[in-house]
């Protein structure tokens, strides 16, 4: 589609978003463990000429609490978050499972709250997952990013069957310079992650996590790519222990690699 | 007290169980995602089954009598079972009623849960499961591991061996012998049988026929030679009319096993009608509650009574592919196991069902009426976290909870919640 | 109905309508709530009735195309004549799979009737078995079908969507000729090609027989010979019923 210096990222840009500052939404995991993605998804507003907003303040979505059961717990942290970024423009997360909390389970946690419930149906509207805020909202794919070797791709389920995204990650990997897309087997298939899921149920996370990095081995990529850091976490712990050299890396990197 | 993790960790450990399981979603999983694609409707029409069914139970009341005037009026005799117990009763009323002295069974998870088999076998009457898979698993004295594939754990060789020593034939281990020496063994079974009982997949209220399907034909068998037929329904297996069955059973078959219709489909209203010569001379339809007016109470569980056992999540769902039926230790086991399971036998007692999946939602989009599993898995974890009064669901775990608390004290404030991402940096280096 | 069979129907429904918080049918009824299909109906009834030959040969195309992956042979044929000589050397070729001495049963139906199976097979001295009308000696026609190798049905429709034969059951045409016998052929004419099974239902509840027989006691769809995979997933043709399936389309000279 469009090439980044082509396209003129002004103010004049007709979808809401476009020449306004972006609020990063950074994710609990990627902020306390995984800076780097934190710092390419910034790299990428950059080269894309909008200024970020990242709220000092954030903390997490809730998800985590939900997920195990805990919604009053779950609920603090939800309307904590409304309060910080309720009054962003255009919130952008890289992690699908988040965006898919505050869009799909933000309205089920407030639904008895008068204040909070119309927030965050508002809020789902206007936070977006990065790939499908480059790919479906900025509507650009090519970030002038290089990469060669052979990258297959891991969909998350919540990005997947929460957020309906499938096709936009993989044609941000396609216009990657020197990369070439290869499919593993069920690239949809869960990679055993689950929240506290791998936590309490260690043994059959591992088996699952075995299957996903069999099949992500079987592809025969260099590099495993996608868009939330708790399957990529697990599926490069396990590469590792495999003693295989493939890395598994958030699309944001990808993104900005530049060799 | 962990019978879910000991028996997951021997399923993932058991090879030959991997490699079926993984085989079976290989095949059916995807063979029903694109038998969805080849609907005339698309695969929208899901979207439509999900109301009709919706429909269907929240009028269950006026389906139910609808289904049973219509059944009397065929000549068929129908009962109220409010629990297991009803039902086992009436069918052993049924069979005393007409000295029966042999069963032959068609695949009903049904008759699973109300533990029918024990019952009839402690009143001397010999009873067989005629689904080769269930037959399998009969003779094994085991479980079935799966709605559609009972046997799918056992390797043919093993069967070999059981078929040689149960039915004293040479040992053979290709399916085909294997399979035409069950077809002769079972044959012997259906022709003196006095009594078939089956389940129903689905009862058609304004007609007051139950639509039973099967491939091998073991249902056909059970419902026309012997003289007594008794089919066990769970009260919210009705449809409406013949036009919701048009949609749901061409559904049904799709999710099931990837076909366009199952291979046999019997529509049944009653016994036989004067100047035939063959079908039940008496016709039952045992209509089941057991625990399910309770889950049709609850408005967050309600959808979970549009399951039509079709299996098609167990076909999908990689929790289920490496720990296999039998780590859910119930008669339902995958996805709509790990719902319906602890609503009708205890949450409490089936916690690790709740809480061992990943959400991952490919049950979900594998139904073929878009029950929405994940949905109703949180609102059990949420019943397990603080507890419920009207399930009687006690807290799971005050230290968990007060871990929570602490969880979210420290999300409240930057700094705190800087000092948890010190911490889990520690946990996970 | 007993007294306690009448209580227990009224507690259970009790049950569930407290559970949908009414307590009582509160207005609701079948009629008003299920029933609206007339409409649309009509428009399936209308399509099949002016279905033309050209059509019904593309459904014929249809049937055969889906038949193949189930194993389901369809034969298109001229005429009766070349049924019978079809089914007549079927039953020279196949062994017998439960007697010694090859048998056949069938229908008593017009078509089969003008097959004259009986004649045909005389000569190869293969019995045609079909119902006794006046159910003399019911257990001697089961025996029959046990033994046979052949039962030869007619069917009510066929559906090309799914290759599914629909068969209702009426004095004469039980279903253990389609059930026991270790092949089972099937004759119809052309003009029981139909599409879907959505027009199946519709014909039967809304066509010409609806109110006189409607889908009668036992209305069964078969789409293929019986089969299984429930060893090691394997697929194995003849668990319970037929091992193989025949279907003869009389295009009609």
């Amino acid at each position: 589609m469009q090439n980044l210096s082509a396209i003129n990222w002004g103010r004049d840009a007709a979808v809401p978003g476009y020449g306004r500052p972006i609020t990063l939404f950074v994710q609990c995991l990627v902020d306390s463990l995984y800076p780097g993605v934190k710092e390419a998804v910034e790299k990428i507003f950059l080269r894309l000429g909008l200024d970020v907003l990242c709220p000092r303040d954030q903390t997490c979505c809730g998800q985590p609490a939900f997920n195990a059961g805990y919604r009053k717990e779950a609920r603090n942290a939800a309307a904590r978050f409304i309060d910080i970024f309720g009054d962003a423009e255009t919130i952008v997360c890289p992690s699908g499972s988040c965006v898919n909390m505050v869009r799909h389970h933000y309205p089920l946690l407030f639904e008895n709250d008068p204040k909070y419930y119309p927030k965050a149906i508002d809020l789902g509207r206007r936070i977006f997952e990065l790939s499908e805020f480059l790919v479906d909202v900025l509507q650009v794919v090519d970030l002038g990013a290089a990469f060669s070797g052979r990258v297959t791709y891991h969909d998350s389920c919540h990005l997947l069957r929460g957020l309906s995204v499938r096709s936009q990650p993989r044609r941000l990997i396609q216009n990657v310079k020197g990369a070439i897309l290869v499919e593993m087997k069920d690239s949809d298939r869960c990679c055993g992650f689950g929240g506290s899921f791998f936590l309490k149920y260690p043994d059959i996370s591992a088996a699952m996590a075995a299957d996903k990095v069999n099949a992500v081995i079987g592809s025969g990529a260099d590099v495993v790519v996608g868009c939330d850091m708790g399957c990529l976490m697990r599926i490069q712990k396990h590469l590792t222990c495999l003693g295989s050299g493939i890395q598994a890396l958030h699309i944001a990197q990808l993104l900005t690699m530049n060799s | 007290m962990q019978p879910y993790i000991d028996e997951a960790r021997k399923a993932i450990s058991n090879f030959v169980l991997q490699a079926a399981l993984a085989n079976l979603q290989d095949r059916l999983g995807k063979g029903a995602a694109a038998a969805y694609l080849n609907l005339p409707e698309g695969p929208e029409l899901r979207l439509k089954a999900h109301d009709l069914r919706m429909q269907a139970i929240n009028n269950l009341d006026v389906l139910l009598e609808t289904l049973a005037v219509q059944v009397e009026k065929n000549g068929g005799r129908v009962i109220f079972a409010e629990d297991a117990k009803a039902a086992v009763g009436a069918c052993r009323e049924i069979a005393r009623k007409h000295g029966v002295r042999a069963v032959v069974k068609g695949k009903s998870m049904v008759t699973e849960e109300i533990g029918l088999n024990a019952s009839l076998i402690a009143d001397g009457i010999e009873v067989t499961e005629t689904d080769l898979g269930e037959y399998i698993v009969q003779l094994a004295a085991e479980h079935p591991s799966h709605i559609i594939a009972p046997a799918i754990h056992k390797t043919r060789n093993e069967i070999g061996t059981l078929f040689a020593e149960k039915l004293g034939i040479p040992y053979g281990n290709d399916p085909p012998t294997l399979t035409w020496a069950a077809r002769k063994a079972l044959r012997e079974k259906f022709l003196a049988a006095d009594m078939g009982i089956t389940g129903c997949n689905l009862a058609c209220a304004e007609t007051g026929h139950i639509a039973i399907l099967s491939n091998e034909g073991n249902i056909r068998m059970a419902t026309t030679l012997p003289s007594v037929h008794v089919a066990i329904m769970g009260m919210e297996r009705v449809a409406a009319t013949l036009e919701d069955h048009d949609v749901l059973l061409r559904l049904l078959s799709r999710g099931a096993a990837g076909q366009k219709m199952a291979g046999y489909v019997s529509h049944i209203s009653g016994p036989r009608r004067p100047g035939h010569s063959d079908g039940s001379e008496n016709y039952y339809l045992i209509i089941l509650d057991n625990g399910r007016s309770r889950i049709l109470a609850d408005e967050r569980f309600r959808e979970i009574l549009c399951c039509i056992r079709c299996g098609a999540c167990l076909n999908v769902c990689p929790v289920y592919a490496k720990i296999g039926g039998h780590a859910y230790g119930s008669t339902y086991c995958g996805p709509v196991g790990a719902v319906v399971t602890p609503l009708l036998t205890g949450v409490n007692r089936s916690r690790d069902l709740c809480l061992g999946e990943t959400l991952c939602g490919a049950c979900r989009e594998a139904c073929p009426v878009h029950i929405d599993i994940p949905r109703m898995l949180l609102e059990l974890r949420s019943m397990l976290a603080d507890g419920d009064a009207s399930w009687q669901v006690r807290r799971n775990s005050l230290l968990e909870k007060a871990g929570w608390m602490i969880w979210s004290w420290m999300m409240q404030d930057r700094r705190r919640y800087e000092l948890g991402a010190r911490l889990m940096k520690r946990i996970f280096p | 109905m007993n007294p306690e069979h009448i209580s227990n129907q009224s507690t259970f429904l009790r049950k569930i309508r407290t559970a949908l918080g009414q307590p009582a049918a509160n207005g609701r009824n079948f009629y008003d709530l299920f029933s609206g299909a007339r409409i649309e109906s009509s428009v399936l009834l209308n399509r099949i009735k002016s279905r033309s030959a050209v059509d019904r040969k593309l459904l014929l195309d249809r049937l055969i195309h889906e038949g193949n992956p189930l194993n389901l042979k369809v034969v298109p044929v001229p005429t009766a004549a070349d049924t019978a000589q079809a089914i007549a050397e079927l039953a020279r070729d196949r062994s017998p799979e439960w007697s010694d001495a090859r048998s056949l049963v069938a229908w008593r139906h017009p078509l089969i009737d003008s097959l004259n199976l009986s004649e045909r097979l005389k000569s190869q001295g293969i019995p045609v078995y079909m119902p006794d009308p006046d159910l003399a000696d019911p257990g001697l026609f089961r025996l029959r079908a046990q033994t046979a190798l052949i039962g030869v049905t007619s069917a009510d429709y066929c559906i090309a969507e799914s290759a599914s034969l629909v068969l209702k059951t009426r004095p004469g045409q039980p279903r253990m000729v389609s059930l026991l016998p270790s092949i089972h052929v099937a004759v119809i004419t052309e003009d029981r090609m139909i599409e879907s099974l959505k027009e199946c239902y519709a014909l039967v509840k809304w066509g010409p027989d609806a109110e006189k027989e409607g889908l009668t006691c036992c209305m069964t769809l078969i789409s293929g010979p019986s089969k299984t995979a429930d060893i090691e997933a394997v697929m194995v043709h003849g668990a319970h019923g037929p091992r193989e399936m025949i279907i003869y389309v009389i295009s009609g000279a």
